[in-house]
């Protein structure tokens, strides 16, 4: 019964998502169903059922005249290039995983990559370490070297085994039915543990201020004092490894959803990220997509000159309002 | 092996459906099956070939699609029912035959011997 569905969707992918073209597929659905529960009850084997469907089912051409898709059908140009089959997806997810393990890796080995520095400047203030103080100096240093020649290692590594998947992002390929459906299930799947990476990677980098507070209250030792700030660069690079990691396997998802020629039913299936907003003319279009940095620049312009941060704030829920005010006014009617 | 003519029976596929709506509604399937019968597995219409013919009929007002209000199985079906403009084309496709057939006949050699 899959491969009937299949067969029916891939058939319909690259026609336009109007209501007449979902109702024609319905139809035909239904007598491909019903056609299939009468073959059933009669005992013919599943494989013979299929094959008959499917070889008395007919093509898009008998319907390309009453549905207004000729032009569809006979422009294979519109269909987007080459087909991404089932297995090159997984590999693609596969790949996109170990690229978000490597260049997650390496952010954090940056970040990390003060800690020895720090740790050795801190140790310092013990006595037994304060004689060789050149020593720890030259071993914090090499450690941070190291630790950076790391993650350089592991930024050329991650880009290397992606370079093949480089055709993905200029675009022309195309991906059917079931592979769709397989990809949009492993996406849902994955939601809870995106929404736990956000959450956990954003707490940590919140929380990482924490240590030195409770150190500084504490009224900690000197080698505290000084370490506090390795633990902080310690707990946000947990964070950021965790926000890194999720960022780049959720994009992976979206690279692929969102090659395909968009109002078609292939379209249809695919998660949509929000649309970005349209605005009614070209010139609004422009300068509504640098609103912000503009707003930005206003606000700390003012700040700068003026020194009043208790006040300029005020500058951003009137920035917001006024966005409000000309989104109501130009935007583009969404269908 | 002869099949019967594309051409000919292209010109026939919405008389055919029309008369297999003539004494009650039916729907899709139930369509295409009653035509394998009817005509002893002599045509089988195609699903796409019948789609056509329904939307087909639809806009020139010959019939009309409603939903099954008793859905069996929880499923919504698509019946169709015969207008009083369908029943009239009909009965002109029906003359239109008489009368081709007739004509083709006077043309045609018979199988035995005469």
């Amino acid at each position: 019964m899959e491969t009937l569905r299949n067969y029916l969707e891939n058939m319909f992918l690259n026609l336009p998502d109007t209501a007449e073209i979902r109702k024609a597929k319905a139809e035909l659905w239904q007598m491909m169903e019903n056609k299939y529960t009468e073959l059933k009850e009669t005992g013919m084997p599943e494989n013979e059922i299929i094959g008959t469907i499917i070889s008395e089912f007919g093509n898009l051409d008998e319907l390309a005249k009453d549905l207004e898709i000729n032009s569809f059908i006979q422009n294979p140009e519109n269909s987007s290039g080459r087909l991404l089959t089932m297995s090159e997806a997984k590999t693609f997810l596969k790949d996109t995983g170990k690229r978000a393990y490597l260049i997650a890796l390496g952010v954090m080995l940056c970040i990390l990559s003060v800690v020895p520095v720090i740790t050795a400047d801190a140790l310092c203030t013990f006595d037994i370490f304060s004689s060789k103080e050149d020593l720890m100096v030259a071993c914090g240093t090499a450690l941070m070297f190291l630790m950076v020649a790391a993650a350089v290692g592991c930024f050329i590594f991650s880009h290397v085994i992606n370079n093949k998947w480089e055709e993905l992002t200029a675009g022309s390929i195309s991906i059917d039915f079931e592979t769709t459906q397989y990809l949009k299930d492993q996406y849902e799947n994955r939601r809870g543990n995106h929404a736990l990476l956000l959450t956990l990677g954003c707490a940590l980098c919140i929380l990482s201020v924490v240590p030195p507070i409770i150190i500084d209250a504490a009224g900690g030792g000197s080698f505290w004092d000084e370490f506090s700030g390795a633990l902080v660069m310690i707990i946000v690079a947990i964070g950021v490894l965790l926000l890194v990691f999720n960022a780049i396997r959720n994009e992976g998802f979206h690279k692929l959803f969102q090659r395909n020629a968009s109002g078609t039913i292939e379209d249809s299936h695919v998660p949509k990220k929000a649309k970005k907003a349209e605005y009614n003319s070209p010139a609004a279009a422009q300068v509504m997509s640098v609103y912000w940095q503009t707003v930005t620049c206003i606000y700390l312009s003012i700040s700068f000159l003026t020194f009043d941060w208790g006040y300029t704030w005020i500058i951003w829920p009137i920035a917001v309002l006024i966005h409000s005010v000309i989104d109501f006014n130009l935007k583009k009617d969404s269908k | 092996m002869t099949t019967i003519s594309s051409d000919v029976i292209r010109g026939y596929n919405d008389t055919i459906i029309l008369f297999l709506l003539l004494k009650k509604p039916s729907y899709g399937y139930e369509i295409s099956r009653q035509i394998r019968t009817l005509s002893a597995e002599k045509y089988i219409i195609k699903e796409t070939t019948l789609y056509s013919a329904f939307t087909r009929l639809e806009k020139n007002g010959f019939i009309e699609s409603f939903s099954d209000q008793n859905a069996i199985r929880g499923k919504r079906r698509t019946y169709y029912r015969i207008t009083d403009a369908g029943r009239q084309y009909y009965h002109e496709k029906c003359e239109e035959w008489n009368l081709t057939k007739e004509v083709v006949e006077n043309f045609i050699q018979k199988n035995e011997a005469e």
